[in-house]
């Protein structure tokens, strides 16, 4: 069910391809060079409105006690959470806002509140999954390590409790992205360098002690009497981003359009072929302007996937561009409301953790292949950055951020 | 195993050229040794994707340095990946007078171009393009520097 | 307690980043009011004054982190958001250093393929917040300034030396100072009034002009003619790279170099501190640096994990907290000795022992 060769898949020609990839340039261009005054006020805005919820929040949760400001400021407590970490801080991280020179909205020194350090995170996601989406053994977010999401990672006893691992991932979905750029799964497998493991856990460790000293201590000690409202407000708020976050990022790549691919498709990939697996590798999904907001414009995957580092307040706009570009040529596009597209994830994760023979293995309606992709039971094992192309051995190495005060 | 971030002063070095290799340059196949000639073109798309220094590996600072020939700076195409502003200067401390192809740069040319901006858009090659590298090209240009 | 207390901001602000972290408090203040963050240096432009068709004077008031004690003939960094875009230009302060002043004062000419100074002439409305970059340069006026001065400036580069001359002017210092000012025409000299009131008011200085429009441009070789004693002055000049290059060369050729000071924009790392043990107290590591390493570098040599963006000293991520000790700033040779205080630690480098925050 894996591609090997989206080219193959989609049954278009190399002309076809070429000119796919020509066409999404041309929009690529034609949005940057309309970058300008009104996409800077919409970042502006949008960060003054994050930073003036959360203070309303913490105010307002002064007077935790009482039941309504409670609710009151754990509700905007827990949106300006989710603002800042999906539209703002991953937005902002990946880029999109750099081409503005703005010493304070860039992404070398942007530090989001969660408990993931920013450098960590900008390796495991802009690296490793924008690069390598969706490709078996190369794509840490396939499963992230914990749940089986794909008929080829070979089944274990240890998945039939994959319900309960993925309510936990939801809830506890912040704690899950801090360690996700450690690669729990290489070090299991004894292949992580030590060195870097503790270099990253220190950096882990700081973060999360500055994110739980502000949530559990500081704030509950401002509140005086109401202290334990106010910690179990905050722990709501945290909760909601989680699992908000968990919602709407699942919806990304496990929706049943959204394919998987095998190593063969990174060899020799062109650009116009990155750009197909792109789109044929991740899932819309359809909501009205303030859900695109709350979720990071992520409802518009397909074109953050084709396009990461381009504004994401655009994304609706190029969106129509691309679904006319996708129909045109034929390209499958996956999209559907929200409760759908989660409910299809749900049964993924449901089914998977059974073994294989005991559940159908149901693809979308595709064309016919001729590709040699159908190996199932592969060891996937978990690779260090250095072994993602094929032939190259050497261990790649991480960033390292300039405002992380480490010592050694 | 190379580690990375390393700092300048313990970058490995070129065993032709003697001088030191920054990070987007890799470190050889396995056994071979390290060269300074050649980009390798993972490092370059990590450095792009996590915006880290091609140089030295670290997180990039602001403002971002590109280190290229003149032709590089005319069209706006940069093949270098990102860098601090410090390590492509000492980058090219160290590489102002070697000949021959070094640094990914395939034709000759009389100066370097060390050009600052705030952000860069990242473009891989297209099927018909010749050159099958990746190019950087800076979107808030701050200066261009000649050094001859 | 009859203890008085100054409330130490630093402090405050400190303790204050456990509620916002990983923002800092100056992320929220500065939403209330631009000026109230330090993080990055800005201005609020309060006047846009004209002083001919194609040039004007911002008076800009800086924010939080602003020190008010550049000195005559420094530049600062402006940048303006111009179609959602930062753009930066260095430009001349023109106002002199005051104690009590909250405002700086630059004067920009507008070129006619300038973006920017076009922009800043034309379009800059009182009220728009700029950012800003520290007073820095090595066309610095000394104190008390030498007996004989020349002044030799051409279009826009008249206005580090009006700087110069204000202040001579206001603390009632000016020595026998003869000034040569170039500008296309009559119209177009800046600072035409104020500098004919001034020479009329002192009598030790005299005012050559030159408009290059109808008389061409300056010869050096006629420096004779308006000033035959050159020889023995000490030069500021300040205009177009080719005059200064010109300059540069007959000053040369007259093997009196060091007397000829001219308008940089570039950041060279010139002069030397002394160098001495860099202690880093959070974890006890020391570092032995001579006068031309910087303190980053020191901290980098020892492992520290130390802040750091541009590495120039434009962008302040680097700023630590100097505990004790002396350090010099390797631009302009400003010193840092006051316990506490908070400095940039990528052009810095020790005089002496000195103990860092981290």
């Amino acid at each position: 069910m894996a591609i090997a060769d989206v080219k193959e898949y989609t049954h278009l020609t190399d002309e076809e391809v070429e000119q796919i990839g020509r066409e999404l340039d041309a929009l690529r261009k034609e949005i940057e060079e309309s970058r300008g005054a009104s996409d800077a006020e919409y970042i502006n805005r949008l960060i003054k409105i994050q930073r003036g919820l959360a203070f309303a929040g913490r105010v307002t949760l002064l007077l935790s006690n009482k039941k309504p400001a409670w609710a009151l400021g754990a509700s905007m407590l827990g949106i300006a959470k989710i603002l800042e970490n999906m539209e703002i801080g991953h937005n902002v991280m990946h880029g999109q806002w750099d081409w503005m020179n703005d010493p304070e909205i860039h992404s070398s020194n942007w530090e989001w509140d969660t408990a993931q350090p920013a450098e960590q995170w900008k390796h495991s996601h802009n690296y490793i999954h924008h690069q390598f989406t969706n490709v078996l053994g190369y794509d840490n977010d396939i499963g992230y390590g914990v749940l089986r999401m794909a008929r080829e990672q070979r089944w274990s006893p240890y998945y039939l409790g994959q319900p309960i691992y993925n309510a936990l991932l939801a809830g506890l979905f912040q704690w899950g992205v801090s360690l996700h750029d450690l690669d729990l799964e290489r070090i299991r497998k004894g292949k992580k360098d030590p060195k870097e493991m503790k270099r990253q856990l220190k950096q882990i460790g700081r973060k999360i002690r500055g994110q739980i000293a502000k949530d559990y201590v500081v704030y509950p000690a401002l509140s005086g009497p109401n202290w334990k409202t106010t910690m179990t407000a905050n722990a709501t708020a945290n909760l909601m981003r989680n699992l908000w976050s968990y919602m709407i990022i699942f919806c990304g790549h496990f929706p049943d359009g959204a394919m998987h691919f095998t190593e063969e498709e990174l060899e020799d990939e062109t650009r116009e072929e990155w750009y197909l697996r792109q789109i044929l590798g991740a899932a819309n999904f359809t909501g009205g302007p303030l859900l695109h907001i709350l979720s990071g414009n992520l409802g518009f995957q397909i074109e953050h996937h084709i396009y990461p580092d381009l504004p994401s307040n655009r994304y609706p706009q190029i969106a129509e561009r691309v679904q006319a570009l996708c129909q045109k040529y034929d390209i499958p596009y996956t999209t559907g409301p929200l409760h759908r597209q989660y409910g299809q994830t749900l049964r993924t994760i449901l089914k998977l953790s059974l073994p294989n023979h005991m559940t159908k293995d149901k693809n979308p309606t595709q064309p016919e292949r001729s590709d040699t992709a159908n190996t199932y039971e592969q060891d996937l094992r978990r690779k260090s950055d250095a072994e993602r192309q094929p032939r190259r051995t050497e261990l790649g190495g991480w960033s390292r951020g300039g405002k992380q005060r480490m010592h050694d | 195993m190379d580690p990375a971030p390393r700092s300048f002063p313990d970058l490995p070095l070129d065993e032709e050229l003697g001088t030191p290799v920054p990070f987007a340059c890799g470190t050889g196949e396995l056994g071979a040794p390290a060269s300074a000639r050649e980009l390798d073109h993972r490092r370059v798309t990590q450095c792009a994707l996590s915006r880290i220094c091609g140089v030295c590996g670290s997180g990039l600072g602001r403002p971002i340095a590109f280190l290229g020939s003149p032709e590089e700076e005319a069209r706006n195409a940069f093949h270098f990946p990102p860098s601090h502003l410090d390590c492509a200067e000492r980058l090219l401390g160290v590489y102002a007078e070697v000949r021959g192809s070094v640094l990914g740069q395939r034709e000759p040319f009389d100066s370097w171009v060390i050009a600052t901006t705030g952000g860069f858009e990242y473009v891989r090659p297209r099927r018909e393009d010749v050159d099958r590298r990746a190019t950087f090209e800076p979107n808030s240009l701050l200066e261009a520097r000649r050094v001859s | 307690m009859a203890v008085s207390t100054i409330i130490p901001w630093e402090r405050v602000r400190t303790v204050g980043s456990r509620l916002t972290t990983p923002l800092h408090p100056d992320d929220y203040l500065s939403l209330v009011n631009p000026l109230w963050s330090a993080r990055e240096l800005r201005g609020r432009v309060e006047e846009v004054i004209p002083e001919t068709d194609d040039a004007a004077t911002l008076v800009i008031r800086p924010g939080w982190g602003w020190r008010y004690n550049h000195s005559p003939g420094q530049y600062v960094g402006i940048g303006v958001q111009v179609e959602g875009r930062f753009q930066w230009r260095s430009y001349s302060i023109s106002s002199p250093p005051k104690r009590n002043g909250r405002t700086i004062a630059i004067t920009v000419r507008a070129m006619p393929e300038g973006l920017l100074s076009s922009h800043l002439v034309k379009g800059l409305a009182p009220g728009t917040i700029v950012r800003l970059a520290s007073p820095e340069g090595d066309f610095v006026l000394p104190d008390p300034p030498p007996a004989k001065i020349l002044f030799l400036v051409a279009g826009s580069g008249i206005t580090p030396v009006m700087a110069m001359l204000r202040t001579l002017d206001r603390r009632g210092s000016m020595p026998d100072v003869v000034m040569h000012y170039s500008s296309p025409n009559a119209e177009r000299m800046i600072f035409r009034e104020e500098l004919d009131a001034l020479s009329e008011k002192h009598e030790g200085l005299t005012l050559h002009k030159l408009h290059t429009d109808t008389d061409g441009m300056l010869d050096f070789a006629d420096l004779d003619d308006f000033c035959p004693d050159w020889r023995e002055r000490e030069v500021w000049a300040c205009g177009p790279s080719g005059m200064l290059d010109a300059a540069t060369e007959h000053w040369k050729d007259a093997d009196l170099e060091d007397q000829l000071h001219l308008e940089r924009f570039s950041l060279e790392v010139g002069g030397e501190a002394e160098g001495g043990t860099v202690t880093f107290q959070t974890s006890g590591k020391k570092a032995e640096a001579d006068g031309a390493t910087t303190i980053l570098e020191a901290g980098e040599s020892v492992g520290i994990g130390m802040p750091y963006g541009c590495r120039m000293g434009i962008c302040h991520t680097c700023t630590l907290t100097l505990v004790k000790g002396a350090i010099k700033d390797l631009r302009n040779g400003e010193e840092y000795n006051q316990p506490n205080e908070q400095v940039q630690t990528c052009v810095t480098a020790a005089m002496g022992d000195c103990t860092f925050d981290i």
